[in-house]
């Protein structure tokens, strides 16, 4: 009698084990440890923190090296880009070549959702200028095409940005750059 | 928990979408056009420059929103932060961007703030009522789910409480995540569902079969359960494990908010993407799940046939195979079927050698052998039971002092990537703030503790902190090689300094300007005296030379000879150079005039020059301010290099209390096994002897049957 009663007992328990098991795997995770949120909160403070260095450590980099007197910031945009798939853009300042950038699939692809990427920041004297960009890409074919476009600007004590745009152009069905020199 | 919404669906907002489609003739149009002059592009001038005001916030967002498309979360964030320090942009869709970057890295107090701040801004302007997919109200709802979801999966259940009660309304389209959330964060309570649920045009659209609704039914039956409801638990199960996987879509601020929510269906060779497999699989598990739960619902019913035809047909590979396994053969005992269940019991075994399944499978069939068959053949299974539960308490034992013996606990990892994370974060990303990488590890028993979560959690904390302290490295060469450049400024401006004293350019600019003026005077007076001798160039002042030279030596000759012949000859002459510098004198004094003025210009560029350079070079803050900026980098990098091996430690003491704790428990469970083996050893002895004092096997016989009756 025993013996039944222990292995009723045993088979409950084991059963018991299997349902307890079963739940574990799909119940909620319960914040038992208290440690636990401090944790989490220290690291997040930490990562708080680390971002926090990167962006001084950034500001501190372009303070020195970009004064606003001396800086220009260039910057390249795509419109839709159906018709130009962005594959490498050249600068020059002054028939000097400052800046190349060949896109990776997604790093285009950014551009094409919306995103606007600094392409080049530098420093020249103040005066006049030339900038020329060319950029090369596939069209709607799969060829290669360039195009170039040439700016004049003068370099005063502000901080010159200057936007390339790539843009769709419906009536013609090609891609334009045009440039946009922004007014701080 | 993550991984319950890790849900895939179409992505909402593809800029390609926005593509409409074109002839094939224009295109072909174009191309031709494009490829045939190649050259004449190239050297194309397309000015279009234009003229209108920037909108900066809108240009600094989009460099914020590149980062983001590329990856790099980290950048997105700072620039963000730039954006409002430096330029003072802080949008409505800045401050949405920003938490929802600071949810998807794991900032979540940050988050917080970031979110009442947007609320508060919303409170104060007017409060748009549009329900669109970009609606204020709605990414507000996104990101607090998306917010509780994440302090779900850290086990913070209280924070997650608290921020679903900061959703007041909820759209029909969030209904069932903010259900499931509610569920997980009050469980095993009733979830208030406080949050009053909004009607919208787009409601007949929602899809009503999806994997989140799955896994409300599943947790709703599993509380059925719980509370022994059976009957009402079995028509939810019965229907979940026949249900099949649908994709929701997903918009924007989701796929932002949550940015594993994201993929397309079907990848460039139109197979399914990685994601989308992982959602089937998610189906297939609860799928599974819902099979074994119905199982055990039959046994506790003791319905074994239906238990037992309910798995047979369980698929091995699933995650809950080793449940499933062991309750198939618990079934099948109790459907008398001893060979197959003694067959399952034994494959449990060495399938699972570590589970604690698997080490009730081995006392259980020795059970079944000392009922159904011979107590002989069941002592030696007993006795090989003991040798397996004293073998595992002495791994356990060597197990759990390797791991306090060791002195870096990562020691025993093996580290996999995350192919998740992988396709968000670039290997090369400059500020990598999100784990591309999950703890694993090889060692059996760590591998069975870190079944519970928490103690996985930690690991995760530590590989976090080994991400973290790499960044702080990266940043540590950075400021190192920002000081160096600070240093080598400082000695290039000494050197100028040095040679600006040795130059004595102040003298120099004040000599030239004397002998400017110098210059003007003759110009002036050669103007008032209309003297064009003072511009007569090399050859004629050779000739005025000659003149005056002639002139002395006849004014010396006139007393000894007549000399009027020769004074005539020399005024004829005298006479032809005048007039020829008389007739050039107007255009010279009027080059010189401007050659001065330019000369004039050219020195007060000068003077202004040295002046700025002399400011600069005599200013010591210039330089200063950066190096005092430098040495605060600095002070911070040492201070959170010194936090984060703090937290280290402090994560590896739990880990290590954890493991401790893991460990006495396996050695509890063995050594409580190990009991009932050794007390069914001795029942089993005890029945042979009283087997073998009345020698009869007929006896032995009628007692097991009579046992296996009761």
């Amino acid at each position: 009698m025993t013996t039944v009663h222990k292995c009723y007992a045993f088979s409950s328990r084991l059963f018991a084990a299997t349902l307890l098991l079963a739940g574990l795997l799909c119940m909620p995770v319960h914040a038992e440890d208290t440690t636990k949120g401090t944790l989490a909160s220290e690291l997040e403070d930490i990562k708080s923190q680390v971002l926090k260095l990167n962006r001084d450590l950034f500001i501190l980099e372009e303070d020195l090296l970009f004064p606003a007197s001396t800086q220009i910031a260039v910057f390249v945009s795509v419109d839709v880009g159906r018709f130009l798939k962005l594959d490498s853009v050249e600068l020059k300042i002054d028939d000097n070549n400052v800046s190349g950038f060949l896109y990776t699939e997604r790093q285009r692809k950014a551009l094409e959702q919306g995103g606007i990427q600094r392409i080049y920041l530098g420093n020249i004297k103040t005066g006049p200028h030339l900038l020329t960009a060319v950029f090369t890409g596939n069209d709607a074919e799969g060829r290669t095409v360039q195009r170039a476009i040439t700016h004049n600007f003068d370099k005063t004590d502000e901080t010159v940005m200057i936007e390339l745009k790539v843009e769709d152009s419906e009536s013609s069905y090609r891609a334009d750059i045009k440039v946009e020199q922004w007014a701080l | 928990m993550a991984v319950i919404f890790q849900s895939v669906a179409q992505r909402a907002l593809s800029f390609g979408q926005r593509l409409r489609p074109m002839s094939a003739t224009a295109l072909l149009t174009c191309a031709l056009t494009l490829f045939a002059q190649p050259a004449a592009h190239a050297a194309e001038q397309t000015e279009g420059i234009t003229a209108v005001k920037t909108d900066l916030e809108d240009k600094f967002y989009r460099q914020a929103l590149y980062f983001y498309f590329t990856g790099d979360y980290g950048a997105a964030l700072r620039q963000i932060s730039l954006n409002r320090q430096r330029q003072g942009i802080n949008s409505d869709r800045s401050q949405l961007f920003e938490a929802g970057l600071q949810v998807a890295i794991g900032l979540h107090e940050q988050a917080t703030q970031t979110l009442a701040q947007f609320e508060q801004n919303q409170t104060n302007s007017n409060r748009s009522q549009a329900t669109s997919a970009t609606s204020p109200q709605e990414l507000l709802l996104i990101a607090l789910l998306q917010l509780t979801e994440q302090q779900i999966d850290q086990g913070d259940n209280v924070s997650a409480q608290l921020t679903l009660g900061k959703i007041t309304a909820v759209l029909p389209e969030y209904v069932e995540q903010y259900h499931i959330l509610s569920q997980l964060a009050y469980w095993p309570a009733t979830a208030p569902l406080t949050a009053q649920v909004q009607n919208s045009a787009i409601e007949e659209d929602v899809t009503q079969t999806n994997s989140s609704a799955a896994y409300i039914a599943l947790n709703q039956a599993l509380l059925y359960m719980e509370q022994q409801q059976y009957s009402a638990a079995q028509p939810i199960l019965i229907e979940l494990k026949n249900q099949q996987w649908q994709a929701p879509e997903i918009n924007f601020w989701q796929k932002l908010f949550n940015p594993f929510a994201q993929p397309d269906i079907f990848d460039e060779n139109n197979e399914l993407t990685p994601q989308v497999q992982d959602a089937l699989l998610q189906q297939q598990a609860v799928n599974d799940y819902a099979k074994l739960l119905l199982a055990q619902l039959y046994v506790a019913n003791q319905q074994y046939d239906l238990a037992y035809r309910e798995l047979v047909d369980f698929p091995q590979q699933s995650p809950y195979a080793e449940s499933a396994l062991f309750l198939f053969a618990y079934s099948a005992q109790q459907q008398q079927q001893y060979d197959m269940s003694f067959k399952l019991l034994t494959l449990l075994q060495q399938q699972y050698p570590y589970s604690n399944l698997a080490w009730q499978a081995a006392l259980l069939s020795a059970k079944q052998v000392s009922e159904q068959q011979s107590l002989a053949q069941a002592l030696t299974l007993y006795q090989q039971a003991e040798q397996l539960y004293l073998q595992k308490i002495a791994e356990i034992k060597q197990f759990a002092g390797s791991f306090n013996d060791s002195k870096n606990i990562m020691d025993f990892a093996t580290k996999a990537e995350d192919e998740q994370h992988l396709l968000l974060t670039p290997k090369s990303d400059v500020l990598a703030l999100m784990l591309t990488q999950r703890f694993n590890t090889d060692a059996p028993w760590l591998k069975k503790a870190l079944q519970d979560p928490l103690l996985a959690t930690d690991y995760q904390t530590l590989l976090s902190l080994e991400l973290l302290s790499d960044n702080v490295k990266t940043q540590q060469a950075n400021s190192q090689w920002l000081k160096d450049t600070l240093t080598l400024n400082n000695q290039r401006q000494a050197k100028v300094i040095a040679q600006q004293k040795q130059l004595a350019y102040r003298e120099t600019i004040q000599s030239l300007t004397a002998q400017k003026q110098r210059i003007a005077n003759i110009i002036a007076q050669a103007e008032i005296e209309q003297n064009p001798q003072v511009f007569a160039n090399p050859t004629q002042q050779q000739w005025l030379n000659r003149i005056d030279a002639s002139q002395s030596t006849l004014n010396k000759l006139v007393s000894q000879r007549h000399i009027d012949d020769e004074q005539q000859r020399l005024n004829r002459v005298k006479g032809v150079l005048q007039w020829q510098l008389q007739s050039t004198f107007p255009q010279q004094l009027w080059q010189h005039k401007q050659n001065l003025k330019q000369l004039s210009e050219q020195l007060e560029l000068l003077e202004l020059q040295a002046s700025r350079f002399s400011d600069l070079s005599t200013n010591p803050r210039l330089l200063s301010a950066f190096d005092e900026r430098q040495q605060q980098t600095q002070i911070d990098i040492n201070k959170m290099t010194h936090n984060i091996e703090a937290l280290s430690l402090k994560t590896s003491r739990e880990i290590r209390g954890k493991i401790s704790i893991f460990t006495q428990q396996q050695q509890y469970t063995l050594q409580q096994l190990l009991l009932t083996t050794r007390h069914q050893m001795a029942n089993v002895l005890e029945q042979m002897s009283q087997a073998g004092n009345t020698s009869t096997p007929a006896a032995l016989g009628v007692d097991t049957a009579s046992q296996g009756a009761r």
